[in-house]
């Protein structure tokens, strides 16, 4: 029965047997070895019968029989085809490790990663409305008429439309129009009350107090 | 004339993959032996054992391009050599096969009893070592006589090196009791 305390001993006794131990471990396990006659055992076992089981041999079934085996083999490779190449990461990996442009491939990949990152933070995905609002503000005054008249041709009818680029529905529509004439193919527009003061003041401005009437 | 140096496995396996079908049969030729006795140890059966190292190569050539390179080409042939037999126990014929893992220990001390009265020394040994439970008797087979180093035996069987140092040292230690037991 080995002892409890033994056991982190196995594997030593192995390398030790082996003359590959390293020299800390073995001065512990020499310490060990003199107070433990089982692990001592052990250890004569463990030099000594590998060397008896290695005379054990399978049978040999003989030269005629590797040829043909051989030749089998061979006869059954030939009609398979040639193997194929799988590409994966491992594959890549070595490919990577062997290739003398590696380290310039790491670092172009995290600086491509960096931008990434950068551009990501700099403009969320879901930021559209304050693009929309920044944008519609940039237009000018005659632009947002001709905005608002394709937007009433795109929504005929309603007369509620005309000249309010800040309400939902003109914005969509300008939008819709602006997507018709190539200018801005934006998703989402903002409601008045997203917008800011200074924003609706630019607005008032570029629609001669449009919006100051209405409210 | 002095021969030409034999190439090494990792040269071999490329040019199996760029076509040299020459290539594989020298990976054939050099491992063939190696792989029957690995087999044999485990099925104790020369029409199986011969089966199942064909299996081995033709399962080492289709599937050829999946070898990364972390292991030698030994050691994963090895890998797929070990597959086959566990396959092959898991069987129907494998199962029907006598263990020597099923006979009683005393069976087993008067068999050896006799066996090294009779000079069957080698063949005792075998009997002794297909006693062993199939983890330590896989161990024990790489290393002593396939020549594998621990940290590949560990690769193939999918362990840790100090878990298979484990299994070596408690493969022996058994070996050893019960050469003690017949021989007394």
């Amino acid at each position: 029965m080995t002892r409890w305390r033994c056991r982190r001993y196995q594997p030593w006794l192995v390398d030790h047997a082996d003359g590959v131990l390293h020299a800390s471990r073995r001065e512990q396990l020499e310490r060990h070895l003199i107070r433990c006659p089982v692990c001592r055992a052990d250890l004569v076992a463990l030099r000594d019968l590998p060397a008896a089981l290695s005379t054990s041999l399978v049978p040999d079934p003989g030269d005629a029989f590797w040829l043909e085996q051989r030749r089998a083999i061979s006869r059954t490779i030939r009609n398979l085809g040639k193997p194929r190449h799988s590409w994966n990461v491992e594959w890549i990996r070595q490919a990577l490790q062997l290739s003398l442009w590696r380290y310039p491939i790491a670092a172009t990949a995290a600086l491509l990663v960096a931008l990434l990152v950068y551009r990501i933070a700099a403009h969320p995905l879901g930021s559209s409305t304050d693009s929309v609002s920044t944008q519609l503000a940039q237009l000018d005054a005659d632009m947002l008429v001709t905005l608002a008249d394709l937007a009433e041709a795109v929504t005929p009818g309603d007369d509620s439309l005309n000249y309010s680029p800040h309400d939902d529905e003109v914005a969509r529509a300008a939008l819709a129009a602006g997507d018709l004439i190539g200018t801005h193919p934006l998703a989402h527009v903002p409601d008045e009350s997203d917008m800011s003061d200074a924003e609706l003041e630019r607005m008032d401005d570029l629609l001669g107090g449009a919006t100051s009437d209405e409210a | 004339m002095q021969p030409a140096p034999a190439l090494e496995d990792a040269e071999l396996v490329r040019g199996t993959l760029a076509g040299r079908r020459a290539d594989f049969d020298i990976l054939v030729e050099r491992y063939q032996k190696a792989l029957y006795s690995f087999a044999f140890r485990f099925v104790h059966d020369h029409e199986q054992t011969a089966d199942i190292v064909q299996t081995t190569f033709l399962q080492a050539y289709t599937r050829l391009a999946q070898f990364s390179g972390r292991a030698t080409f030994k050691t994963w042939l090895h890998q797929i050599a070990l597959n086959e037999c566990r396959q092959w126990h898991r069987s129907a014929r494998g199962r029907q096969q006598v263990s020597l893992d099923d006979v009683h220990e005393d069976t087993l001390t008067a068999a050896t009893q006799t066996e090294t009265g009779s000079g069957g020394w080698k063949s005792l040994l075998e009997r002794l070592i297909a006693r062993l439970p199939l983890r330590q008797r896989e161990v024990l087979t790489l290393r002593i006589f396939n020549d594998l180093p621990f940290k590949e035996i560990a690769r193939v069987e999918g362990m840790s090196e100090n878990s298979a140092k484990v299994n070596y040292h408690h493969a022996i230690t058994r070996l050893r009791a019960w050469m003690h037991e017949g021989g007394e």
